[in-house]
């Protein structure tokens, strides 16, 4: 853990549920037995900004948020392998608009759906063990990152079926890679974390000609010069322990860790900076600004999400056994902020009207590390976490 | 907090304080010292605790301030950001639009189709789909409660065979050592059993270094706010019971606390204090406390200026061409020298710039930790003279001809005498020492002045170095310098040298034209430090005689000195020939202003360019040089202290190249000449206390790399302490590790090698015979050392059995050390060097060669990854070589335990030192199991050999990784797994993508 001086403490904010109900459930729905592990709106195409897909198990299903709290099943996937066992989705989408779902699971897989002609698009095989995360850079849709047990983060164009990069090697994570996200406008930056305790900041620049190639690629995918990206730009080890999830918040980075392990409180958000040496890549330091200790979590690789104007963000808290397996709908009381969640991730959306929460799946049938909640949490990330009970320490 | 404390204070017992007993042992006049300001103390105790609280509380206000000011930053940010996304998303929306006219978006219509039926039950009262039941329905609205399942068709994604697992890893067709940050020591890994278990593997407590991290704690300013405003308000509060009051989040040793008090305060307020308790024990405190902050600061000092001096960038820059000669970059020099070749034909100059490649064992990049050791007979390159054409109108040789033209015939005269006395030289070497003396000893030239460079040295050298009289202007320059002379003969050589100096000062004088280009300097190569030492003393004297001089380079000696303070012994003697006139001090003076205003790359790069091209151009040019009228210019002789190369010559036609190649774009060559030519009259006329600016600063240069590589390290080592402290299970605490240890059947692990330095005949200090390998090619022992594995005289095809005594002795064959081993290059249509012939080709160097087999990664028959041959191999042939991560023994114990939890280990025992570990880095045949350990160009390496036919496509081995029943195959059988190789190496990123 990185030494904090005097000068340079974090806030501490706390992160206890809200009396105030800014929520309110409006729907539940249940898919099938198995876990919902992801939920993610599109945020991609403003067509359908009410439009959200969920994976659990070999199944991949969109629905759609309507007036009155009612939702819509759209289209419905599954894959044969009925090992299979999707972990992660998001939205993407191809150079002429068409809406593609990006999910990824136990199998190392990565399926690309072609969700506007209901059809399976392309299905990237190279990792050599489960994908842990899928995330799409907004500026280029085409551009997904997955994250994976294999210790490697790859760059993938969906458009064309490319691996571009592999950001693994003599700099790379030592242990699975648990989450992964793009910087949310500078294009080549990304930034990963794992179970290795680190937090890894990729930058592209010098590769970005094969982003670029990998475009206009005319033979076949497999043979285009995938580059490997072995040093990251900077190496913060500010967690003792897994590092689940993590997210940019413009420049800052919001990491969650973990430690249900061993028994500590080690469970906390961590808002901080990192500040990169242009001269020397590798060394850099990192200025942690607020710290949210999570009560009572006591499970881990839970992924929390922002909501598109990254006011919010949410998690899930707490475990509990004997909830069916559903999906919340909650609709947002105060005006304009709504809040969708589930098990692993919350995204938030500010637009529509709806909470969306699959907290409490037993937990015997899933995997240990993947277990579900039963309230959602949310963290406002503006200072000191107003609107929630999250004051500094010192004043 | 650590407190290092021993006493218990009485007055700290009386105030009750929990950390009142860290009063550490003073002297006794201290400790009286204590006792008698107790008093004071606990009286003014809890004022200053008032005043650190009140200090604290500031400091967490600002802290509130900047951390609510960047998110406030952040968020203006942010919310641009989604501005441009939500932008980028409606764009997309019109582009669909656009695009769903054409071609119906399923997704869009599925959508409309929802938004209607919503209506349509609205409108019917109906609940939710259930109506539409019977069929699967396009779309269904779900109320509350309603099962996903059965409700919409499903898609069927047809199922894609996955691949067997595996870790990434990267392709490495040598093997390289550990990064530093990729060591697991001290860090914490969990491992997760089948049935979701999980364990902790973890380093064990005792591998937590001592936290160290205390003496090089850096004083924010809040801190030294603090520091400083309790020692404003309680001047003696320099006892520790008070420092420790202040509140270090970060636990930081008190001893630090108060050195930094006296570091705050002393230039403003330690006076005042010393006015105000005017007790000498007071005082006594007080310096003592000086002296630890003065000691704490002059490390900080040395481990920081030597960095400020070279742009990092050149250190960058320098690592590739300190590559060039070593072993292992060999591949990358083969590119860069296409790279330099293109560049001249670019230029259209003959460049002749051909490398010396000196096989260095082991350059930065890999990990050298030894001295460079350069063996005692090595080649030097004859190349073709280059003619010197001005290469552009900013050409130096233009400025120079007018600067040049009325010395040009006092040069014409003189050429004459010096070709061939020059010529003397060489030839004279030539014959009496052979070429082995050749790289030692340099005629050093000057426009007016001879200087005589010694080599002596302490060793038992049996060469005799002639003296090199260059200058026959200066006949008195006789001294022989015998071997081993003693010190007073060298002082009086040197005063020879001085005096020669003043004659020349003298004679030179007169000569206007010369003045310019006239310097001297000899510098001895690395043997002669001990009589440049002696020497130096010397031409100090010589340097008083030249006060001039000495004044003009004032500016930069200052700098050097203060830079380098102790390395007088290790530079070179420079003889000091202060003949700048008047009109040259200003013009010098203006161009040291101009080389100011370089950039710190620029001039690194320069200086890097004398060393590069100047080493290059050694004295086999030297007679065309003096030919040339306008080429005399030959100057300094540059000893690459650091570096230990030998003396240099350097000429100025050489400036084309070092404003071409280095300071392309940047400066001009008449640019250069211009800093060269003050950059020369300065350090020779700098007299003997200050130093070769160059041979500074190479000195400097290696100095930093220490001072580097120490930091390197010692940031690492505080990178793993800050890992906290961990608890461990005890199952990870005794567990046994399976490693894969395989060495030679000996017991016996083969020995790191590491090259000797000695400079003769190896003796009983010898690092080798003390380490028991035999002396390799890059020892610096002669061949005819009796520890030198002297190679092969195989006849043909005799290598691939006992009877060849590299085969015996596990090694592959040397072209450079055995007698008929060699190979042909490329495919002959370069032609083969005739006298070895018979198109016979050594078969004990398929390592060195790279003359493997095509391995070929897929499925494995029974599971896993496997690895099949491309083409059918008979016994004995070479597959290919085992390569990985070059890791310490005692991380291998430490990554052999996580391994061994996953029931795959990638480790290989390869000597003394290193283990292989190809896990994340490797080649196909990561799974080889029983493989000879190689030495091959003196390194361990690992091949793989057939044992016994292999046909096409059958596969080596296969992946038992996945299946613990057989993970100890290899323990089982060895001789097995031996004769097939067995390969389940996962395969390269890019094999397994699917269109």
């Amino acid at each position: 853990m990185t030494k904090i001086t005097l000068g340079c403490e974090p806030a501490v904010g706390s992160l206890a549920p809200s009396k105030k109900r800014d929520y309110r459930v409006t729907n539940r729905l249940q898919e099938g037995k198995r876990p919902i592990y992801a939920v993610v709106f599109n945020f991609i195409d403003s067509r359908y900004y009410n439009v959200f897909a969920t994976v659990g198990g070999n199944r991949v299903t969109v629905y759609q948020c309507l007036e009155g709290g009612v939702i819509a099943v759209l289209q419905s996937y599954i894959d044969e392998d009925k090992d299979e066992s999707f972990y992660t989705v998001s939205w993407a989408c191809d150079a002429d608009g068409t809406p593609l779902l990006v999910a990824g699971g136990i199998n190392g897989i990565i399926r690309v759906i072609d969700a506007g002609n209901e059809k399976i698009h392309k299905s990237f095989v190279g990792h050599g063990d489960s994908v842990n995360e899928i995330r799409t850079q907004a500026l280029r849709p085409s551009l997904v990152l997955s994250a994976s047990k294999d210790e490697s983060v790859r760059l993938w164009n969906v458009q064309t079926g490319i691996c571009i990069l592999i950001f693994a090697g003599a700099g790379g994570h030592r242990n699975e890679v648990l989450s992964v996200d793009f910087h949310p406008s500078d294009i080549y930056r990304i930034a990963s974390c794992g179970m290795d305790n680190t937090v890894k900041i990729w930058s592209m620049k010098e590769f970005w000609t094969y982003v670029e190639r990998s475009f206009t690629w005319e033979e076949l995918p497999s043979q285009f010069p995938t580059k490997y990206v072995q040093f990251p730009v900077l190496i913060a080890s500010i967690h003792t322990n897994y590092v689940d999830c993590i997210r940019w918040l413009g420049d800052f980075i919001l990491s969650k860790v973990n430690d249900c392990l061993i028994q500590s409180v080690d469970n906390e958000f961590i808002l901080w900076e990192p500040k990169m040496k242009e001269q020397s890549p590798g060394e850099g330091t990192v200025d942690i600004l607020q710290k949210y200790p999570v009560p009572e979590c006591d499970i881990w690789f839970i992924k929390l999400s922002c909501d598109f104007h990254y006011n919010t963000a949410a998690i899930v808290g707490k475990i509990s056994d004997d909830v069916d397996l559903e999906a919340y709908i909650i609709q947002a009381t105060e005006k304009g902020k709504y809040l969708y969640g589930n098990c692993r991730l919350a995204p938030l959306l500010s637009l529509q009207g709806y909470l969306m929460s699959s907290p409490n799946l037993p937990s015997g049938k899933l995997p240990c590390r993947l277990t579900e909640a039963q309230y959602s949490v949310a963290v406002k990330t503006e200072p000191f976490g107003v609107g929630i009970q999250s004051q500094p320490h010192s004043l | 907090m650590a407190m290092s404390s021993s006493k218990v204070h009485p007055h700290s017992t009386d105030a009750g304080r929990s950390e009142s007993p860290d009063v550490p042992t003073y002297s006794n006049g201290l400790d009286l010292m204590h006792t008698n300001t107790a008093l004071q103390e606990s009286a003014t105790t809890p004022e200053i605790s008032l005043v650190i609280d009140s200090l604290k509380l500031k400091v967490d206000a600002d802290r509130c301030a900047y951390i609510m000011k960047r998110m406030e930053e952040n968020r203006n940010k942010l919310a641009e950001i989604t501005r441009t996304h939500h932008k980028l998303s409606t764009e997309r929306r019109n582009l669909g639009i656009i695009n769903g006219d054409k071609v119906d978006n399923l997704l869009t219509r599925r959508q409309k189709e929802a938004i209607d039926m919503q209506s349509r039950v609205d409108i019917s009262f109906g609940s939710s789909s259930n109506s539409q039941e019977d069929e699967y329905a396009s779309v269904i609205l779900l109320g509350s409660g309603i099962a996903v399942k059965n409700s919409v068709r499903p898609i069927h994604l047809p199922k894609v065979e996955k691949l067997p697992p595996y870790t990434t890893w990267i392709f490495m067709d040598r093997n390289q050592r550990m990064t530093e940050d990729q060591s697991v020591v001290g860090r914490r890994r969990i491992y997760y059993d089948r049935n979701g278990g999980e364990a902790l593997i973890c380093s064990d407590s005792e591998e937590e270094i001592i936290n160290d991290e205390e003496d090089k704690k850096e004083f924010v300013d809040s801190e030294d706010n603090i520091i400083r405003g309790c020692c404003l308000v309680a001047l003696v509060k320099l006892e520790h019971p008070i420092l420790s009051l202040i509140y270090w989040p970060s636990a930081c040793l008190e001893s630090l606390v108060k050195s930094r008090l006296v570091i705050v305060q002393s230039p403003a307020v330690s006076p005042f204090l010393a006015l105000a308790y005017g007790e000498m024990k007071y005082h006594q405190h007080f310096i003592q406390a000086r002296h630890e902050a003065l000691s704490s600061r002059q490390n900080v000092i040395e481990s920081f200026d030597f960095n400020s001096f070279l742009d990092k960038d050149l250190e960058a820059a320098q690592d590739s061409f300190d590559n060039l000669f070593c072993r292992r970059c060999l591949v990358s020099v083969i590119v860069i020298c296409v790279m330099f070749l293109v560049l001249v034909l670019y230029f259209l100059q003959p460049l002749n710039l051909l490398f010396l490649l000196w096989q260095i064992f082991d350059c930065k990049l890999h990990g050298c930790s030894q001295d460079l050791i350069f063996p005692a007979e090595k080649l030097t390159w004859d190349g073709p003279d280059e003619e010197s054409v001005p290469c552009g109108p900013h050409c130096y040789l233009q400025v120079q001809k007018l600067e040049a033209t009325p010395s040009m015939q006092l040069n014409t005269e003189r050429t004459p005498a010096l070709s061939s006395d020059a010529s003397g030289v060489l030839v004279s070497r030539g014959k009496s020492n052979g070429p082995s003396l050749r790289r030692r000893s340099k005629p050093c030239k000057n426009g007016s002045i001879a200087s005589n460079t010694q080599n002596v040295t302490e060793s038992s050298d049996s060469e005799t170095r002639p003296v090199h009289d260059v200058i026959p202007y200066h006949s008195p320059l006789p001294h022989k310098n015998k071997r081993g002379g003693k010190s007073g003969t060298h002082q009086r050589n040197s005063k020879h040298v001085a005096n020669h100096v003043v004659t020349a000062m003298k004679r030179t004088q007169r000569n206007v034209a010369s003045d310019s280009d006239s310097v001297a300097s000899g510098s001895p190569g690395s043997r002669d430090r001990e009589f440049l030492s002696n020497s130096l003393k010397e031409s100090k004297e010589a340097s008083s005689w030249s006060p001039k001089a000495k004044s003009s380079s004032m500016r930069r000696s200052r700098r050097k000195d203060s830079l380098v303070p102790d390395d007088h012994k290790s530079l070179q003697v420079q003889v000091p020939y202060p003949l700048v006139k008047k009109e040259d001090v200003s013009t010098c003076r203006k161009e040291v202003t101009d080389f100011k205003s370089w950039r710190t790359l620029e001039k690194a790069l320069f200086e890097k360019g004398l060393e590069m091209f100047g080493r290059n151009r050694l004295v086999h040019h030297f007679d065309d040089l003096v030919h040339e009228g306008s080429g005399l210019h030959i100057s300094s002789f540059f000893s690459l202290g650091s570096l230990k190369m030998e003396l240099v010559i350097f000429y100025y036609s050489l400036l084309c190249l070092i404003a071409r190649n280095l300071l392309g774009g940047l400066k001009t060559c008449s640019e250069v000449f211009h800093v060269l030519k003050c950059y020369e009259n300065k350090p020779s006329s700098k007299g003997s206390d200050s130093t070769n600016s160059l041979g500074d600063g190479c000195r400097v240069d290696s100095n930093e790399n220490m001072g580097l590589a120490q930091r390197r390290r010692s940031r690492f080592l505080r990178r793993r302490n800050r890992v906290r402290r961990l608890k461990y299970t005890s199952k990870s605490a005794a567990y046994h590790s399976m490693r894969k240890r395989i060495s030679d059947k000996k017991d016996m692990p083969c020995r790191q090698y590491k090259p000797c330095g000695c400079q003769s005949a190896c003796g009983d200090d010898c690092s080798c015979l003390k380490n028991g390998t035999t002396c390799e090619k890059y020892c610096g022992c002669p061949k005819t050392c009796k520890n030198r594995f002297r190679g092969c005289h195989c006849a043909k095809s005799q290598c691939g059995s006992r009877q060849c005594p590299c085969y015996a002795a596990n090694r592959e064959c040397d072209p450079d050390v055995c007698r008929h081993c060699w190979i042909s290059c490329g495919d002959g249509s370069l032609g083969t060097p005739g006298r070895k012939g018979d198109n016979y080709e050594c078969k004990n160097m398929k390592l060195l060669l790279k003359q493997q087999q095509r391995v070929l990664l897929g499925r494995s028959d029974i599971s896993g990854w496997g690895a099949f041959l491309k083409n059918t191999v008979p016994k004995h042939e070479y597959l290919g070589e085992y390569t990985g991560e070059l890791i310490s023994h005692y991380e291998a114990d430490k990554r052999g335990k996580i391994y061994d939890r996953e029931n795959s280990s990638f480790l290989f025992n390869l000597n003394d030192q290193y283990v292989l570990d190809a896990c994340r880095k490797g080649d196909k045949l990561k799974f080889a199991n029983h493989s000879p350990v190689l030495m091959v160009a003196g390194d361990h390496r690992v091949g793989i050999f057939a044992k016994e036919r292999i046909s096409a496509g059958e596969e080596l081995f296969y992946d038992y990784r996945y299946e613990p029943d057989q993970a100890p195959a290899w323990a089982k059988k060895p001789e097995d797994s031996g004769s097939k190789k067995e390969d389940a190496a996962p395969s390269s990123g890019r094999a397994k993508k699917l269109a």
